[in-house]
């Protein structure tokens, strides 16, 4: 199947309903199959299977997603708060040819240009309001104007073997190189079921959309709710940290976030009892969601059903779930657990030596999983290994398994963390601020502030006879590493100290660091 | 207390935060979102939103609101006003 389906069914059946309402305007299904069919029509041509998207948070980012799907090819959202250099590398490394962008984001995308390799096909989002320069910006590239007076909209999406992708993400990658992770139809497929399967939605409902299209939480809000033929409401950027009035104001019927922006809310005390009377979902995915905070939003809306959704970008969205019960909620460390496994997905619990354990690794296989990174055989043989004919997935997850079969997430094995929700390895900084000060020993930690919020301390070992300023470090990795990735501080030290073999001791390091930082506050 | 001395204060609690960015309060859009100018994350945020509260001696109701309407330094200066 083609995910582009689940729209196409929606709108042959409720053309004249919402679909999408953003940028203060609502669109119909039928408006936004019209604009998706211009885009798709537009990017026909192209003989790569994906296509980049330069949008964000407009009618322009959803019927992208659409119409590429629809075009039979795969997205590649560029997201417009990442530095022109890591956009460029992804353009590249996804050896994209053709891209839309939305008319906003064309300097942006002339200065991103500068350091791509391939000559690129750029399709403006609104050919009525281009400027007369703006053209001239890409030199070396050709600018296609879709036809402004709308396509004739050809039946249903061209047909897709389940082999296809739908979409390519890029997450950190330790050598300083994001990693493309590309999705198939299929591996959506079984998500959607899955959750359309444990939740009943109806076409009355109005979902949120709270994520970037960079983050594969995007897919679930889009795609749960155009298979339900609901309204999606996406959040403007600047209300996204604390939206009361919005969830209030357009009776939001399922909301779904990272728990940091529950927590967020509850800090601004907008979790009164009964806040959300409307809401009948809310789902929570991303990073460990916390007992008391799942407890309080039940207290906020007393009419919803609570999931913790958990999955990596490699197996697709989420690939379990815990449903949140109103009495008894079962955590670990404070954590509520993640639940049990889609169906049609396997999962072990491993010891370093591939042992069924009590608590170890979570090895994931099945419809969901990515078949092998983008291009990148070594990462891909990293990642994944095959153990009696089955190729596993290690999401690099410490859990355990209580006696029911619920799963409780434990701690992170290696040094890759989540901050704000997003997947950060440390390494990727370090490589990044060693690049830039030329020194060999860099090492960023995750300490943990007073309220509980991971915050991140880059140490350099620093020669005595080399000057270095934190706040140069500091905007280098502003320029280079997106905003989340970015080092709260830098630490000089004279050394670092070593274990036993010789390594960082990055357990006194860490605690050398947070030692200071209690100190502080 | 007038809005200007408001103002004032909301600059002084922010003061640690600008000098280790580097930045000078002039620097600052009145008008425009803090978090997107970069001068606090959200959790950042937070924090400075519970110094204002302590040093006004005020709780400000959140309740209808989104973060669009309160992440200025105007409307902050609005809010802390409106509360007194």
């Amino acid at each position: 199947m083609n995910i582009y389906d689940y729209f196409e069914d929606a709108f042959q059946h409720h053309p004249a309903k919402t679909a999408l309402a953003v940028d203060g305007r609502e669109y119909t299904y039928q408006q936004l199959a019209d604009s998706a069919a211009v885009l798709a029509h537009a990017i026909q041509d192209s003989d790569q299977p994906f296509t980049g998207l330069l949008a964000h948070r407009s009618l322009t980012a959803f019927a992208g997603v659409l119409g590429i799907l629809k075009a039979g090819k795969g997205y590649v959202p560029l997201n417009p708060k990442f530095p022109a250099n890591r956009l460029a590398t992804i353009i590249n490394l996804a050896k994209l040819d053709t891209l839309i962008v939305e008319n906003q984001y064309l300097p942006l995308l002339a200065s991103v240009l500068k350091k791509t390799e391939k000559t690129l096909k750029i399709i403006p989002s609104d050919p009525a309001t281009l400027k007369k320069e703006q053209p001239g910006f890409f030199k070396n590239h050709q600018v296609l104007l879709p036809a402004t007076g709308g396509v004739a909209n050809t039946n249903a999406s061209e047909k897709k073997s389940a082999g296809a992708f739908a979409y390519m993400l890029f997450t950190s990658g330790s050598t300083g190189k994001p990693k493309g992770v590309p999705i198939t139809h299929q591996n959506v497929q079984n998500y959607v079921e899955n959750i359309n399967r444990l939740m009943q939605f109806s076409p009355n409902d109005r979902f949120t959309n709270t994520f970037d299209l960079t983050f594969d939480l995007s897919i679930h809000d889009m795609f749960i709710s155009w298979s339900n033929a609901a309204a999606l409401y996406c959040i403007a950027e600047k209300s996204l940290m604390a939206p009361a009035r919005f969830l209030k104001k357009n009776k939001i019927s399922c909301w779904f976030s990272v728990p940091s922006v529950a927590n967020v809310m509850k800090r601004l005390r907008m979790l009164k009892d009964n806040a959300f009377p409307d809401m009948r979902y809310a789902l929570f995915c991303g990073e460990p969601l916390l007992h008391s905070l799942a407890e309080k939003w039940q207290e906020a809306a007393p009419n919803a059903k609570l999931f913790n959704i958990y999955g990596p970008t490699e197996a697709t969205i989420g690939i379990s779930s815990y449903t949140i019960p109103k009495k008894g909620i079962k955590s670990l460390n404070g954590m509520v657990s993640i639940g049990r496994l889609f169906l049609g997905n396997e999962m072990k619990i491993a010891d370093e030596t591939f042992n069924d354990a009590g608590e170890g690794e979570l090895l994931l296989s099945g419809r969901q999983l990515i078949a092998q990174y983008w291009n990148n055989p070594d990462k891909s043989k990293e990642a994944f290994t095959v153990h009696n004919g089955v190729r596993w997935y290690h999401t690099g997850d410490i859990v355990k398994k209580d006696s029911d079969g619920d799963l409780f997430f434990v701690e992170r094995k290696d040094f890759q963390v989540k901050i704000q929700g997003y997947r950060v390895e440390l390494n990727e900084i370090d490589y990044v601020v060693s690049r830039f000060t030329g020194t060999e020993e860099v090492r960023t930690i995750v300490v943990t502030g007073s309220n509980q919020m991971n915050k991140l301390v880059t140490c350099i070992v620093k020669p005595p006879t080399k000057s270095i300023e934190a706040l140069d470090v500091i905007a280098h990795c502003r320029n280079t590493l997106p905003a989340y990735m970015v080092p709260e501080s830098i630490a000089f030290f004279s050394s670092f100290p070593r274990n036993q073999n010789g390594k960082t001791n990055i357990r006194e390091l860490h605690n050398l660091i947070q030692k200071e930082n209690t100190q502080q506050q | 207390m007038n809005k200007n001395n408001i103002t004032d204060t909301l600059f002084s609690l922010m003061s640690a935060r600008l000098e280790k960015l580097g930045v000078s309060a002039g620097d600052i859009d009145k008008t425009e979102s803090l978090l997107s100018q970069g001068i606090f994350d959200s959790m950042g945020f937070i924090e400075y939103i519970a110094e204002i509260e302590e040093a006004f001696d005020i709780e400000i109701d959140f309740e209808e609101m989104d973060a669009a309407d309160f992440t200025s330094v105007e409307q902050l200066a609005k809010i802390v006003a409106s509360s007194k």
